[in-house]
């Protein structure tokens, strides 16, 4: 996308995929198999790869910087401030439509994924799952405007309340900033 | 007095085996440098197995070593 095209007033939406870490994926002829963690990404296609999660309604990228104030010679006589800023992590935070498989699993800190009518033990599991995030970011003519592709923690941000409305779900997904294979795009 | 056996099955069973069977079962690499198997892309360190044709492409082509020997 050209920069005049970036400089137009947009309202982007957000598609979410996830791929788990320890999904083995074995492909090719000859064949090999690749256990997806923060050193391996599958690729966009095939599709079936990533899990389609539920229609969000808010997405929220968090930058955490920290800033730095030093007192500096000036070259022209005395002291000013000069202010550094450190970028030392990312947080997204999305709200979905609906409830998902991720949803229930951690909120009951399930072991393992849900499977209909597989008993399991609640509050045995991991309340973080690692993985791979993509977000797929769409004007409103339908173009593709972003592609990032981030490895990092999913954890649902609140509970759940039993009320006369539906639940919206609200997760955090802390980016794990050392995986080389983190990657932004902006297609053409 | 023993006398060898004229039994043709159990000469072939005295006979030294050659087993041509070519090697299927997937060895165990290291990438060394960012490249895309199987549909993904892999950092290098990453430990992944592969047919053993695929794992000498990839030995040869520098983007790989074995992790184990494989007998």
């Amino acid at each position: 996308m050209s920069y005049i095209a970036r400089t137009r007033k947009i309202l982007p939406n957000a598609f979410l995929f996830f791929v788990e870490t320890g999904t083995e994926i074995t492909s090719g002829d000859p064949p090999a198999t690749i256990t997806i963690d923060a050193l391996a990404k599958p690729a966009t296609e095939p599709a079936d790869n990533w899990t389609s999660r539920p229609c969000t309604l808010e997405l929220d990228i968090m930058r955490e910087i920290q800033e730095e104030k030093t007192l500096c010679p000036r070259e022209t006589g005395g002291w000013g401030t000069e202010t550094d800023y450190d970028l030392i992590g990312v947080k997204l935070s999305f709200t979905d439509k609906t409830q998902s498989e991720h949803f229930e699993r951690l909120l009951w800190v399930l072991p393992a994924k849900v499977e209909e009518t597989e008993p399991q033990i609640p509050f045995t599991g991991s309340p973080s799952i690692e993985g791979w995030l993509k977000i797929v970011e769409r004007d409103r003519t339908g173009a593709d405007i972003v592609y990032c592709d981030l490895y990092g923690k999913l954890t649902l941000t609140g509970g759940t309340k039993v009320e006369g409305k539906p639940t919206r779900p609200q997760f955090t997904f802390e980016v794990l900033m050392s995986t080389a294979l983190n990657s932004w795009m902006a297609p053409v | 007095m023993l006398r060898a056996s004229t039994n043709p099955n159990a000469m072939a069973k005295n006979q030294p085996t050659t087993d041509t069977k070519p090697a299927t079962e997937p060895v165990k690499l290291r990438a060394t440098k960012k490249i895309t198997v199987a549909g993904c892309t892999i950092a290098p360190g990453k430990v992944f197995s592969a047919h053993p044709d695929k794992a000498s492409e990839m030995i040869s082509a520098g983007a790989a070593v074995l992790v184990e020997p494989s007998f």
